[in-house]
């Protein structure tokens, strides 16, 4: 029997590869659009929440963005706004868990 | 068999323990006094997908400041603290709720105010049961 080596650039890997890229822009696009059906329309009437694949040769960074100028009310609520969490409720509800972390570095 | 009023449990036990500022579900009308506003966000059925007695509750508090500007920090940290105290020891009560995970918290000052109204925004998720035979 052989030993299991470790692929040590596995990730590195899967970050540049075209098919796994496309999971994660499914995904995002998906959440992007259940979040604008559950948001408070504020500003804009359509289109606030985007998904942007800003992923680069060697790195995969794909984001779901709220550009509403009055997005984080919209998210967290104020004194006069509700909170309507349309990001974080989003992810749940197209399958996928929210896992909050830090910024990286 | 009705869901758990988990926004009723909140209010019940937050105002059990006495920690001197108001727990409401809207904006209080007197805005000199500091308060913490619990909405629920939503909920999922946890565990197994065919029992509707076991939820997952996502829930947010705001901890308001009393005072505009910064001088309102201290209260607002000291009540947050308190707060997240309370939640913490809460499923060792067995009053229904089993587990609270702490999934984002972050000192978000409300720029409605004007200065902005300090104010701790803590991103909870409650495990909670319906009571047996209710």
């Amino acid at each position: 029997m052989r030993a299991f080596i470790p692929n040590p650039s596995f990730i590195a890997e899967l970050e540049v590869d075209p098919e796994t890229v496309k999971v994660f822009e499914d995904a995002a696009d998906a959440v992007a659009e259940e979040a604008n059906l559950l948001r408070h329309r504020f500003m804009r009437e359509d289109g606030a929440v985007l998904a942007r694949n800003e992923s680069s040769r060697i790195h995969m960074d794909v984001y779901v963005v709220n550009v509403d100028p009055g997005g984080h009310m919209d998210e967290w609520g104020s004194v006069n706004n509700e909170a309507y969490a349309p990001l974080r409720t989003a992810v749940g509800n197209v399958g996928l868990q929210f896992a909050p972390t830090s910024k990286p570095a | 068999m009705s869901t758990v009023n988990i926004e009723g449990l909140v209010f019940t036990y937050l105002n059990s323990l006495s920690l001197g500022i108001a727990i409401t579900p809207e904006t209080p009308d007197n805005q000199t006094q500091p308060w913490i506003k619990v909405t629920m966000l939503g909920t999922r059925t946890a565990g197994n997908q065919n029992a509707d007695y076991f939820h997952d509750f996502h829930v947010q508090f705001d901890v308001y400041a009393g005072t505009d500007g910064p001088e309102g920090q201290p209260e607002a940290e000291g009540y947050y603290q308190d707060l997240r105290d309370a939640l913490t020891a809460w499923p060792e009560l067995d009053q229904g709720v089993s587990a609270v995970r702490f999934t984002n918290a972050m000192r978000l000052p409300d720029p409605a105010f004007k200065p902005s109204r300090q104010r701790y925004m803590l991103d909870t998720h409650l495990y909670a049961r319906q009571a047996v035979g209710s």
